[in-house]
């Protein structure tokens, strides 16, 4: 029986001696990265002795979630110089997206109902997009030039007075091309529009900073930059200006109403911005 | 990769993730190449999911044409990649692609100075 397992193994891990490099080899890190055992070794506590849900008030075992939490909480914020209080945790990055997007364009409703968005966003973009269409909302999809990249001119003309909503990633996912979104994030804030940035390829790999680069609402993963699947995050800005979403997910009130749901403690978010810093 | 030629890079390399790389290697096609390099785990610009093998909205948005985008490969590294790979991968990509343009006429009819675009073909 040992012999058989042991024979198994060898198979699957494939181990070939090809000038020292073990066989197959992984290099498709866009579409998702393996947890650091760095990161495992802080979430494993979280599956068993200290599995309290962070939302009970009233033990010891909540309180160790919610203070795992909150720890997450403040090494997201760090890692793209928000507030702690401006971190809403989501299922992933298409939730996210969704959130930001869905929530920004029943809220501001009255304000307007012009979504301005670029060709070669994520799905998550485009699809939550395609369907508020359906819903009357009306969508600009800008083209990219040559190089991948929006022009900002184009951006400037397609702003009318009832846009409430830019959404440009800030690193696309099958060319990493990085769209100016500093240059966006500035001309949104002057003509009083809320830029959301898609960042879930940018975020631990190139500099985010909320407050250099204007951002108001920013799409987080945690499997793209060596954290479990299933955890993600929105940044959400509370100052200047103050960025309200609707739920798309109604429940207990989590995440200040915003996204209602058992937080996921044992997520590995908190060691995995540390490590990505 | 410059001991191919008809090698393009998608999108601008002044302004990326220094992770990303996404070629298209002219007359050869995506799908071959990565059963070719089989021992490798890349993505190509196929969605191969589909029915209709569409090629990537985004390559089509900057331009590419069909033959381009679904011969292009996305190469994402990461955290644990070590040089050594990346050397093994440069070189099964190189010898790939230059035995999967030996085998296609295209390549030969390109090389000899035929213009394709011209040529009329006996299906259509």
């Amino acid at each position: 029986m040992a012999t058989e397992v042991t024979t198994l193994v060898e198979e699957t891990s494939a181990v070939k001696p090809n000038g020292g490099v073990t066989l197959p080899i992984y290099m498709d890190n866009h579409a998702t990265t393996p947890v650091d055992p760095r990161v495992l070794e802080e979430m494993l506590p979280y599956f068993t002795g200290k599995f309290g849900n962070a939302a009970s008030r009233n033990h010891s075992f909540g309180w160790a979630g919610e203070e795992a939490v909150e720890t997450a909480r403040e090494r997201i914020a760090k890692l793209i110089g928000a507030t702690t209080k401006e971190i809403v945790f989501t299922s992933g990055a298409t939730e996210s997206d969704n959130l930001a997007i869905k929530g920004v364009a029943e809220m501001y409703r009255e304000k307007g109902n012009h979504i301005i968005t670029a060709v070669t966003e994520h799905k998550a973009v485009l699809d939550t997009c395609k369907r508020l269409e359906k819903y009357g909302y009306r969508v600009t999809y800008l083209p990219v030039q040559k190089d991948g990249l929006v022009d900002l001119d184009d951006l400037k003309r397609a702003i009318d007075d009832k846009t409430i909503l830019v959404t440009i990633m800030a690193a696309n996912n099958e060319i990493g091309v990085l769209q100016p979104i500093a240059e966006i994030g500035k001309l949104c804030h002057e003509k009083g529009v809320i830029f959301h940035t898609d960042a879930t390829q940018a975020v631990g790999k190139v500099p985010i900073d909320v407050a250099k680069q204007n951002l108001d609402l920013v799409s987080i993963s945690a499997h793209k930059m060596y954290g479990p699947k299933g955890v993600g995050a929105l940044y959400v800005r509370r100052k200047s200006p103050r960025v309200q979403l609707s739920p798309i997910i109604d429940g207990g009130g989590h995440e200040r109403g915003m996204r209602s749901g058992t937080l996921n403690v044992a997520a590995g978010i908190p060691s995995a911005c540390r490590v990505a810093r | 990769m410059s001991g191919l030629d008809e090698v393009y890079i998608n999108g601008t390399m002044e302004h990326r993730l220094p992770q990303n790389l996404n070629i298209s290697f002219a007359y050869v096609e995506g799908e071959s190449l990565l059963m070719g390099i089989n021992d490798i785990a890349v993505s190509s610009g196929s969605a191969c999911t589909s029915a209709t093998l569409e090629p990537s909205y985004v390559l089509k948005a900057l331009g590419t044409g069909d033959d381009l985008a679904h011969s292009s490969i996305r190469f994402g590294l990461g955290r644990f990649n070590t040089d050594a790979e990346v050397d093994y991968v440069a070189d099964r990509v190189i010898e790939t692609v230059s035995r999967l343009r030996e085998l296609s006429p295209l390549y030969e009819m390109a090389k000899e100075g035929i213009d394709l675009k011209s040529v009329k073909w006996a299906a259509e």
